[in-house]
């Protein structure tokens, strides 16, 4: 090796050790911002808002498609979260993904009883873009929507480990602990759930 | 005992056409974000529920 290609391999290693150990001081800050929290601070409780409300509205988002609904679901999560904060448990999963297991329960839950309040009204309102399922709806949207449709026909457990592996981009390790499954529990439910978009992709 | 190529079992995640689909399914485009107005008035919400659970609490 050269002494440049020495240098460069040291510069990148230096650059990994910094984010490294960024990453680290991030996570002992959250640490301390969730002890406080479920000690009732509601400024620990802002500072984790403000890390996490972003990923948490896009998540959301990705689900309804409405920017509205997911502003009103956001919320929701965050207000949920405040509550029933004292009963977390970091199991080996950032605290970021026990707030999208929040927000993904919330929204599918929101989803379905929009989807049957849309079928109970579907003999009197006569407008069709306000009878139709949202799954319905994004089915027929434009191609650029047409792998986020496939998506939400999925079933719901294939649906999410989708969603966290290739929208939230965790790690096998992150979402095995999120939902509870072994890692390669996880990977069964992912080949499955590919294999099932592309029968859906392909018609 | 028999055994063929077709019989083995393939390791989870090694499909080509699934690796295929896998790449089609991206995050949403980085413009996707709450607006300001939503995210200010959510915190001032947030903050004020220390008040709300304290006075609460105490009055429990």
């Amino acid at each position: 090796m050269t002494s440049l290609q020495h240098s460069e391999a040291d510069s990148m290693d230096d650059d990994e050790a910094s984010a490294a150990e960024k990453a680290r001081i991030q996570r002992d800050e959250e640490r301390v911002f969730v002890q406080q929290a479920i000690e009732r601070d509601a400024s620990a409780f802002a500072s984790l808002y403000d890390r996490h409300v972003v990923r948490i509205y896009r998540h959301i988002y990705y689900l309804v498609n409405d920017a509205r609904e997911a502003e009103d679901l956001t919320a929701q999560t965050f207000l949920k979260a405040w509550e029933a904060i004292d009963r977390y448990k970091e199991r080996g999963a950032p605290f970021v993904a026990w707030l999208l297991r929040i927000a993904h329960n919330l929204t599918i839950s929101y989803l379905r009883a929009k989807r049957d309040h849309s079928l109970l009204e579907d003999n009197v309102v006569i407008d069709q873009k306000m009878t139709r399922n949202p799954e319905e709806a994004l089915e027929q949207a434009t191609d650029e929507n047409s792998v986020r449709a496939a998506v939400l026909r999925l079933r719901e457990e294939q649906r999410q480990v989708i969603m966290l592996r290739f929208v939230e981009e965790l790690d096998y390790r992150e979402v095995a602990a999120m939902i509870g499954k072994s890692v390669p529990a996880v990977r069964v439910i992912q080949h499955r759930a590919l294999g099932n978009l592309r029968k859906i992709m392909q018609g | 005992m028999k055994t063929s190529l077709n019989s083995r079992k393939r390791k989870p995640g090694t499909d080509g056409t699934l690796l295929a689909i896998a790449a089609q399914i991206h995050p949403l485009p980085e413009n996707v974000v709450p607006s300001e107005r939503f995210l200010e008035q959510m915190r001032k919400r947030l903050l004020d529920l220390d008040r709300e659970y304290n006075t609460g609490y105490r009055a429990a």
